[in-house]
């Protein structure tokens, strides 16, 4: 037995192999263990600590894109001003495009298919083929410090550093430069977070542009450099600073970039900018360039070009979009007593679609989001349409969904535009003002913005179908066997089941946490307390779990330890039930109740027996033998019982004298936790009557005995039905135990048949003009 | 040379619709022993994008979710890619029941009929592991108390076989 406890608590606790069995694996065993030790840096309250430091990169950037070979040329002015107490020797940087060459880890390190998968080495060798002959990757120029002087430099894959000439003190700057070039990736081709998309139609490019430039790795007392190489899915995490982007582009390109507009007069027709200037206070989209005169502007070749100027404060990055293709439509939003444009840009391909709801969706995130964490701080939303289906930087983000050629759109590609519009927009805060480490932390920012998304997205309409949230939809990850789950707390390059791991799991757990852990008002505090500490500046996970618990006085880490840590589903299951009545202590009841149980007990095959084998008893024939004790029925009522009963009841008080009359039922309830993720009990008793009560009884009646309990409950109706997990709010993976009497489930292929010959009927119905 | 052109257009067809800054390829099934209609319920979750990839691949034609013959195709992909087969290694007939389009994901519908039980089963689920080289498909297994989950991808598209402790 002992050795069974001991491998399952091994599963319960993956991260614990000990070796020992005597180790506490209680899972309301306190976290402290597992989190980082705090300092002056960051606080076991999870709140920056007094001395928390974080450095500050600003960029002067010059880029000229080539739309006849599809390349961009830059060149980049980077002050670095080191606020760390540390003495820095060399500076890494991010070099991101390097995943797009032919030998690039990403590629090396694919595992690939076998033969007998047919097909696929078709794909592959097409792919491969593709590779081969594209030049990805950034061609770095000259890096010089201020005076003009070469620095020496070393790439490492997607990493480079640069050794400064004598290690820069700490608050001091560092100026140097960078110049650079690359060829832009086709993103339908090479997918990828950026680049060009091509339409054959009208022979033209629309390019997304992010991850363009060598991008200053974070220092920070938690990681040191946060210089772990690109593989693709750990995205990025930068230091904030202050941009200023000049950008070249054909004359009639229209460009949308992180940050202000400095120069519109220089680079966009009067028409434009009196236009922008209605939509300026307009709270409907209002249209900047029409369809009409983006349509013309797809026939015009302009050999001429312009700079567009953006200025952007206290962003982690900058990305922008440039196509003669757009269409562009704006409108105001009031975030705080504050005016921000929402603006949008797409190509004729991307309507009706895109004039009708993508705007409008950027301005129902900026308020809802700013209501659960803090007011959106900067001038500017965008969502561009472009080939990446979706993809989030500071201010601008990336959406593909589209209608069919012909204009009309399915249902889903509907919800698909406006959820990930919400999604990317959503990005904004998490990571790009909440400034996780994605290559670490995936869920950070993709689990803490699926929740905040998924809040919007029911915001929108009634029902909305949102695809992540709800407890029931993560079941079926949940119940897949071990070997295919990872904890949330996994490095974002080797989750399995990306999806499932770092959006769902943790957009659920923190609906259930709201929901049915703290409850509205003390989770809605306490996240918009950790937004707060934390936003513009560089937040780790224990920072999180701690701020959730330090503004709520709600002890979560055995949620943190079960959800976050753990790959334990839940399933709780209600064993048995015993009914219990109240014992009165009037003993004409008691002891006839007894009396009557006694006596209805079956006599033993030799009793029975017996009464007919046996002629006479030996204390029949020596009646001498009869005593006090042959005589005396422990059952019959004396006056002694009577007098002691009197002497009890006078003593009751009111209340106790009716409970005593209601004659009241208790309830002894069987609980096991067969998942293993402790959780709240939540039960519903449907009594006699038909009425129902609910009781909500907390996680922590698991916190002695992790497996198996049992909880009392009073009532004075008898109840008919006991169910567990009434409305799916813990996603129970196992609905077949969750009822006392046990209830048989309809399967959910079963549900689907019925719902089908209902929409059959239903249509049916309307065609014989019944409906 | 076909082949290429092919699938090269298809590429360009289709835009991945996922609400995330990543795309990732896994779908779920989940096969569930119904003890009362003595049947395996099957229900598979993919990606629709995905789907539409194999089809158009299948029948060498661009195929979209509102074509009329949508269901049959997809019918007809999933059940030359997934199977059943019985302790005497029998195939069982995958009887479809039908489809449900939720945003990004088509759940699919399949009843096999007259299973006596779900003790000893070989399973094989190697839907879109042609279209791309990261696909996992993920079936998790249920017959009774007793469950358990089979992995397919590239490196192990081959039919597996499970039985559980009478």
């Amino acid at each position: 037995m002992k050795q069974i406890l001991f491998l399952l608590s091994v599963v319960l606790f993956p991260f614990y192999v000990s070796g020992q069995n005597d180790y506490n694996q209680n899972q309301f065993q306190q976290l402290g263990e597992l989190l980082p030790t705090s300092n002056n840096y960051r606080t076991a309250s999870g709140a920056p600590g007094h001395e928390y430091w974080q450095q500050k990169v600003d960029y002067e950037i010059q880029v000229s894109l080539n739309d006849d070979n599809q390349s961009l040329k830059g060149s980049e002015k980077i002050t670095y001003f080191n606020n760390s107490p540390d003495l820095l020797p060399y500076l890494w940087i991010q070099l991101d495009q390097n995943l797009f060459k032919s030998n690039s880890d990403t590629y090396l390190t694919e595992t690939s298919s076998n033969n007998t998968v047919g097909k696929a080495m078709d794909f592959q060798a097409f792919e491969a083929l593709n590779r081969e002959t594209f030049d990805g990757g950034f061609k770095i120029g000259a890096i010089k410090d201020a005076s003009g002087k070469s620095l020496k430099y070393i790439i490492s894959k997607t990493m480079m550093r640069v050794d400064l000439p004598k290690p820069l003190n700490p608050k001091e700057k560092f100026l140097f430069s960078i110049d650079w070039s690359y060829n832009i990736t086709n993103q339908k081709k090479q997918n990828g977070r950026s680049g060009y998309e091509y339409f054959e139609g009208d022979q033209n490019y629309l390019y997304e542009m992010a991850q363009f430039y060598p991008r200053l790795c974070v220092y920070n007392d938690a990681a040191g450099w946060q210089n772990k190489q690109f593989l693709g899915d750990g995205e990025f995490a930068l230091e904030f600073g202050d941009y200023k982007v000049s950008i070249t582009v054909p004359s009639d390109h229209v460009v949308a970039a992180t940050g202000t507009l400095q120069n519109p007069d220089l680079v966009m027709k009067k028409s434009w900018t009196d236009r922008l200037k209605k939509a300026s206070t307009s709270d409907k989209p209002i249209k900047i360039i029409s369809q009409n005169e983006a349509e013309s502007a797809e026939k015009n070749r302009s050999k001429t070009s312009k700079t567009w100027i953006f200025h952007a404060e206290n962003v982690r990055d900058f990305a922008w979009a440039s196509s003669r293709k757009f269409i562009w439509d704006a409108m105001n939003v009031k975030v705080g007593g504050k005016d921000v444009m929402a603006m949008s840009l797409y190509p004729k391909e991307g309507n009706p679609l895109w004039e009708m709801f993508s705007t409008q969706a950027i301005a129902h995130t900026l308020e809802v989001y700013s209501r659960y964490t803090i007011n959106y701080p900067y001038p500017v939303a965008w969502s561009i349409n472009g080939p990446v289906g979706g993809m989030e930087y500071p201010m601008i983000c990336f959406n593909g969904p589209r209608p069919e050629t012909d204009g009309s759109y399915s249902a889903q590609t509907k919800y698909a535009l406006i959820g990930v519009v919400i999604h990317e927009v959503g990005h904004n805060f998490f990571p790009m003002i909440v400034n996780s480490d994605e290559r670490q932390w995936t869920w950070m920012d993709e689990g803490l913005n699926t929740f905040c998304q998924y809040l919007t997205e029911q915001e929108w309409e009634e029902k909305y179908p949102s695809r992540r949230g709800e407890p029931r939809d993560i079941v079926p990850y949940m119940s897949s066997d071990k070997s295919v789950l990872d904890p949330i707390m996994t490095n974002s390059e080797s989750i399995i089941q990306f999806g499932p791991n770092a959006y769902a799991k943790p957009a659920t757990a923190l609906n259930i946490l709201r929901e049915t852990v703290m409850g509205r008002e003390l989770f809605d505090f306490s996240f918009k307390q950790y937004v707060e500490r934390w936003a513009f500046k560089h937040p780790e996970p224990a920072d999180f779990f701690r701020s959730m618990e330090d503004a709520s006085a709600v002890d979560l880490d055995w949620f943190w330890r079960g959800w976050f840590y753990g790959i334990k589903p839940v399933d709780i299951a209600i064993n048995n039930v015993s009914l219990y009545t109240i014992d009165s202590g009037n003993p004409e009841m008691e002891k006839t109740r007894q009396k009557t149980i006694i006596e209805k007990e079956a006599l033993s095959v030799s009793e029975q027996r017996n009464k007919t084998s046996i002629p006479k008893y030996r204390i029949e024939t020596y009646p001498e033998l009869v005593d006090f004790y042959t005589k005396y029925d422990a059952l019959e009522i004396t006056d002694y019982d009577r007098k002691q009963y009197k002497k009890y009841y006078d003593e009751l008080d009111q209340k106790q004298r009716d409970a005593l009359k209601a004659g009241v039922n208790y309830y002894i309830l069987d609980l096991e936790n067969v998942g293993g993720l402790v959780m709240p009990v939540i039960i519903e008793m449907e009594f006699q009557d038909g009425t129902k009560e609910v009781i909500r009884i907390p996680a922590e009646i698991w916190r002695v005995n992790n497996q198996k309990v049992s909880k009392m409950i009073i009532t004075k109706k008898s109840v008919k039905q006991f169910s567990l997990d009434p409305y799916q709010e813990t996603a129970d993976i196992e609905q077949s135990n969750n009822f006392f009497p046990a209830k048989t489930i309809e399967s959910k292929l079963q549900l689907f048949k019925q719902r089908q010959e209902k929409k059959e009927n239903l249509m049916q119905l309307k065609r014989s003009g019944k409906l | 040379m076909l082949r290429r052109s092919i699938i090269g257009t298809f590429i360009f067809c289709f835009t991945s619709f996922l609400v995330s800054a990543h795309k990732y390829y896994t779908s779920i099934t989940q096969v569930e022993y119904n003890v009362t209609t003595q049947s395996a319920e099957v229900i598979m979750n993919v990606f629709s994008d995905d789907l539409l990839l194999a089809i158009s691949n299948q029948n060498k034609r661009v195929v979209k979710m509102t074509d009329k013959d949508f269901t049959t195709l997809t019918y007809h992909y999933l059940d030359s890619r997934f199977a059943i087969k019985d302790t005497k290694n029998h195939q069982l007939k995958n009887e479809y029941v039908g489809l449900e389009v939720n945003r990004d994901m088509v759940s699919i519908y399949f009843e096999i009929r007259s299973v006596r039980e779900l003790d000893m089963v070989s399973i094989k689920q190697i839907s879109l592991l042609e279209t791309n080289k990261e696909q996992t498909n993920i079936v998790n297994l249920r017959s009774g108390k007793q469950k358990t989950s089979m992995v397919f991808n590239a490196g192990n598209p081959g039919m597996q076989t499970v039985k559980f402790d009478q």
